[in-house]
């Protein structure tokens, strides 16, 4: 995860504004609600730069697209520091590790969606390094909750081809993973 | 292949690949990589993964994380529907949730039962294990029992069950309303117990049996209800605390002691609850009118006896069998009181080893033999009797021809000792002494125990010692033969002090009759060769056993069956140092010499066979293991050999074998097959046993691996109790079994559980290891984390502080886990609001924590957040 000192304003003040939104949805949960990434950023939107903003203050996006590329980086570390703390809750504190005596005992697949979304962001980073159009629109799609058609029109690419990227990245995450890092 | 050069040409060729049918795959890679083999294998790994995907991938984070709670609205009314299935009306409910009365949408004339759960169940998990069961299910088609069809959640996510539906009174009230005499009801009642039988053949344990879920039709059948819903529900959720699933399921009036207790629950618990139910049905009373309230009542309980069932006759009962209280009294004394008793047995080895056993002797009863629970007292009158008289009783036997299965078949553990006779039989000289001394031992031993049903092999071989001390068997050359076979059988229990003694008395006697390179004493030296094996001390015995092999070859005698036991013994030591092919050539000499004298799929050859499969297996070639494993279990079944020693062992290598195939579709049949294993090890060995400890280690391992937390904590708790036993409870190994235990607690969700663990481990640990033994500094670091997670700051800091000190201390302190241990003191002090206290230790963890930011990514993470979390306590208090 990037550190906070090093992101620019506009990842703050968003950052910020979906926090509050999502510590509100989250203490309602019990009450019956979720927490919804979509509606969350609408809101956000509407409250930044529509009609519910503040009049006479100043819009920090410069369009719809550049907002939504940032909400769904804001989204995924919201998310993911939600999925971190429960992962951390189930396992106790994330450095106990079960051993075996029988030896070479393979790792347990891990598919619980806390501790799996907690690997994925790391892969997620990872991803970024060689391929940041594939890595920004599993967060477009995966943590902002965008359809693919959206998640085309922001990266300027069509349906057709963010589906393909979408089945390759996907896969690939899951790969690196499960452990098999492509070398 | 460099990321930078390819990573493009891997997404295209993957992408294209993907868009051909499966079938086509290889050959477009072949053809699209040409000799990039790095490039083809890299696609191909990818196209293998992508169906490993988990589906939550494809939908959107906020669906997978934003599941915490939903309105509960009870939207169910008739004719709404779920899935295939339409509601008609509600039927009932019960500690488990709703049962509806539906049909398919296209099938509105055949009616189903769906239950709808409460919530509180892992809906994943419940899915998941359906989808496993559903072959076992299939295979628990049965007349009597109704199937269950289908699982799945409703559109709140509910899980539901769907079976098939059953109009009919529960038996006892079917009974009663009809005045049925005894018989009727004993027919009735043994339809059950067969269905029952067949449901535990198929490895299906019900786990709450009780007259409501047995339903009797118009048609005069009964149903079972709810078979295998009880095992589906059970794992997964807590485990037996007491306030969990298992013990809201339970009945009370029904649960079998070990149920009430947490202990392992098994067939033998279903036959207990049968039990339960025979004797309301027979007499109309409960056995134990004081499980009928709470649970912790009723655990309160667990050890009473109860009345027979005719002396708890009443008259009203009798009235409802349409007899006199005196008539009712006089029928159900001896063999119902008898048989009901031992279905009523604490002990579930003691019971009725099946349902079907049950069954059978309620017909046997019908049937005017005599009833084969009361056999065993029989036996046991007639060897208290034979107690003062032993040698006489040896003589009479031996003179009247009596055989080993003449006089024991009567109970379990006879089956072991025929067998133990027939290979003594087979491979002794001295085969009728042999024979005579086993009987003999049999039963002093059950004399010696009171009760026949205990008398374990160990017993045998004890009450063989003393027998032989007491100067038992005469002449020297019969006495040094039956020194060895003693010896042998300690050696094969792994209790190999006694084993020693014998073994070397007999070689002496030997040495000094025949010299040293006579066919005897080869036998006393292949004797000592297996227990050197036993004790590790390989290269003394591959030596030993190679000497005795040399001395038969030389005397010409070369692949006899003495030889073939030495030989297998030679296989095992050359493989346990890794020398696979020797051993296999030793193997197959050994195979060879047993398929011939004893038959291909007899028991001492399908020994070998596992051996030969062990070698496959640590070769890591577990496909061909896991085939050579499962013809073994196979002939094992049709030759019906599945009570002994070599069936449970090999279901255990068959079980690691498919843990190793790493194919999670295996893993609950490695979970079943350790189960199977650990019921007759425990029948068959001592508490203390290592193989019943590994047994249950193995099954926790596999549990774990299936995420059955609660089980798995319950397993590794089985075999830290087993290590103890063997070793003492401050060993090393017993502190990681518990370890294991405490961590499948909090993976289960269950700290505090998890945390007297770890309170109860430190403790017996006590002062036996020292404080910086990696077990004890996992013990206490985990102590720490639970703490933390418990919000028991203060203990929290205190354990980490100590253990901070210890690993500083420690000439051997592993700098990481240090680490963790600083960033754990400082969790606790920012809790504290100890902001210098906390700093300081994260200072000096995430000095290290950077040298390699991958070791430990987690905590460092962890560690960074703390000290942001330390700067806003500065920030408050300043």
């Amino acid at each position: 995860m990037v550190e906070s000192s090093s992101e620019p304003t506009d990842f703050l003040l968003l950052y910020q504004e979906l926090r509050g939104l999502a510590d509100y949805y989250l203490k309602r949960e019990r009450h019956g609600h979720t927490l919804q990434p979509t509606a969350l950023v609408h809101e956000a939107w509407e409250r930044l730069m529509g009609s519910g903003a503040e009049p006479g203050k100043e819009r920090p996006f410069e369009n719809r697209e550049h907002f939504l590329a940032t909400a769904a980086r804001v989204m995924r570390r919201i998310l993911i520091d939600h999925a971190r703390a429960r992962a951390a809750a189930k396992r106790g504190g994330g450095a106990a590790r079960v051993q075996f005596e029988i030896d070479e005992l393979a790792a347990p697949l891990d598919t619980d969606p806390d501790v799996y979304l907690v690997a994925l962001d790391a892969a997620l980073a990872k991803l970024a390094e060689f391929d940041a159009q594939s890595a920004q629109l599993v967060e477009l799609r995966f943590f902002a909750g965008l359809t693919m058609e959206e998640t085309a029109k922001i990266l300027g690419v069509s349906p057709a081809t963010a589906y393909r990227e979408w089945a390759f990245a996907r896969t690939w995450l899951h790969r690196h993973i499960q452990g098999g890092t492509p070398s | 292949m460099s990321e930078a050069v390819s990573w493009k040409r891997v997404k295209e060729v993957f992408a294209a690949a993907r868009a051909r049918p499966i079938e086509e795959r290889e050959a477009f890679l072949a053809k699209e990589c040409g000799t990039d083999a790095a490039l083809a294998d890299e696609v191909r790994a990818l196209l293998g993964a992508e169906r490993e995907v988990p589906s939550f991938l494809d939908t959107t984070a906020e669906k997978t994380l934003g599941s915490l709670a939903r309105p509960e609205p009870d939207l169910r009314e008739p004719g709404h529907r779920i899935g295939p299935w339409i509601l008609e009306r509600r039927v009932g409910s019960g500690g488990m949730g709703t049962v509806w009365r539906c049909h398919r949408h296209d099938d509105e004339a055949t009616p189903y039962a769906i239950k709808f759960m409460r919530r509180g169940l892992d809906t994943a998990l419940l899915l998941h294990r359906f989808a496993m069961e559903r072959r076992t299910l299939a295979a628990l088609d049965h007349p009597n029992v109704a199937a269950l069809v289908d699982a799945g959640v409703d559109e709140l996510d509910r899980p539901f069950l769907v079976m098939e539906f059953v109009e009919g009174e529960p038996l006892d009230r079917w009974c009663d309303r009809r005045h049925l005499g005894l018989r009727e009801r004993v027919e009735l009642f043994a339809q059950v117990c067969e269905a029952v039988d067949h449901a535990h053949r198929s490895l299906v344990v019900h786990r709450d049996l009780k007259p409501a879920n047995i339903l009797v039709t118009d048609d005069g059948v009964p149903k079972l209800l709810d078979f295998g819903v009880a095992r589906m529900l059970a794992e997964g959720s807590e485990p037996d605390t007491g306030t969990g699933m298992h013990a809201r399921m339970l009945t009370p009036r029904y649960a079998s002691p070990e149920q009430l207790l947490g202990g392992h629950v098994g067939t033998s618990s279903d036959v207990y609850s049968l039990g339960v139910v025979l004797y309301e049905l027979l007499c109309g009373r409960p056995p134990f009118p004081r499980r009928d309230g709470s649970i912790a009542e009723a655990r309160a309980d667990a050890d009473a006896q109860p009345l027979r069932p005719s002396q708890a006759v009443s008259e009203e009962a009798a009235k409802a069998r349409d007899l006199r209280a005196e008539a009712l009294r006089r029928q159900l004394r001896g063999d119902f009181d008898t048989i009901v008793l031992t279905a009523l047995r604490p002990e579930p080895s003691r019971r009725y080893p099946s349902a079907g056993h049950l069954a059978e002797d309620l017909q046997r009863h019908f049937a005017r033999l005599p009833v084969r629970a009361r056999g065993d007292s029989m036996v046991y009158l007639f060897t208290k009797w034979t107690r003062r008289h032993r040698s006489l009783v040896a003589m009479l036997l031996l003179l009247a021809g009596i055989t080993a299965g003449g006089v024991v078949g009567v109970t379990r553990q006879a089956r072991i000792a025929q067998e133990e006779a027939a290979f003594a039989r087979a491979e002794s000289a001295s085969r009728d002494r042999v024979v005579e001394l086993l009987i003999l031992l049999f039963q002093t031993a059950m004399a010696d125990n009171v009760d026949p049903h205990d008398v374990t092999v160990l017993h045998l071989a004890e009450s063989g010692v003393a027998l032989l001390e007491e100067g038992w068997g005469g002449d020297d050359r019969v006495r040094a033969r039956l020194m060895t076979a003693l010896g042998r059988v300690f050696v094969h229990l792994k209790a190999a002090g006694r084993a020693e003694s014998l073994i070397q008395s007999g070689l002496a006697l030997r040495t000094a009759l025949y010299g040293e390179n006579h066919l005897e004493a080869a036998e006393s030296l292949a004797a000592l060769g297996e227990l050197r094996r036993v004790q590790q001390r390989l290269p003394e015995a591959e030596d030993l056993l190679r000497r005795a092999l040399a001395i038969w070859q030389e005397s010409g005698t070369g692949k006899g069956l003495s030889e073939s036991w030495a030989a297998t013994a030679l296989g095992q030591v050359l493989m346990e140092q890794q020398r696979f092919r020797e051993a296999e050539t030793w193997l197959q000499l050994a195979l060879e010499v047993r398929e011939r004298e004893y038959g291909p799929g007899s028991s001492p050859a399908l020994v070998v066979r596992s051996h030969i499969a062990a070698i496959r297996f640590q070769e890591r070639r577990y496909r061909e293991a896991e085939e050579m494993l499962a013809q073994i279990l196979i002939e094992q079944r049709s030759a019906n050999r599945t009570a002994d020693l070599h069936h449970a062992s090999t279901l255990n290598n068959y079980g690691l074998v498919l843990l190793r195939l790493e194919d999670p579709t295996r893993l609950e049949d490695a979970e079943s097959a350790f189960e199977q294993a650990i019921v007759l090890r425990d029948r068959l060995l001592p508490d203390s046993h290592a193989d019943l400890a590994a047994a249950y280690n193995n099954l926790a391992v596999a549990r774990f691996t299936l995420k059955k937390f609660p089980g798995a904590a319950e397993a590794f708790k089985a075999a830290a109790n087993c290590t103890a036993l063997l070793h003492g409870r401050g060993h090393a190994g017993v502190a990681l079994l518990r370890l294991n235990e405490a961590r499948s607690l909090m993976s289960a969700g269950l700290p505090s559980t998890a945390s007297q663990v770890i309170t109860g481990a430190l403790a017996d640990i006590g002062k036996s290891l020292p404080s910086d033994n990696p077990h004890v500094v996992a013990l206490k670091e985990t102590s720490g984390l639970l703490l933390n997670q418990l919000l028991q700051s203060i203990s929290a800091r205190l354990v980490f502080e100590e253990l901070e000190q210890t690993l500083m201390d420690s000439p051997n302190g592993d700098p990481w886990v240090l680490a963790r241990v600083r960033v754990g003191l400082a969790t606790a002090r920012v809790m504290l609001r100890d902001a210098a206290g906390a700093e300081a230790a994260l200072k000096s963890a995430i000095a290290q924590l950077e040298l390699d930011p991958e070791q430990e990514p987690e905590v460092l993470e962890q560690a960074r957040r703390l000290q942001q979390e330390v700067e806003r306590l500065r920030g408050l208090s300043n």
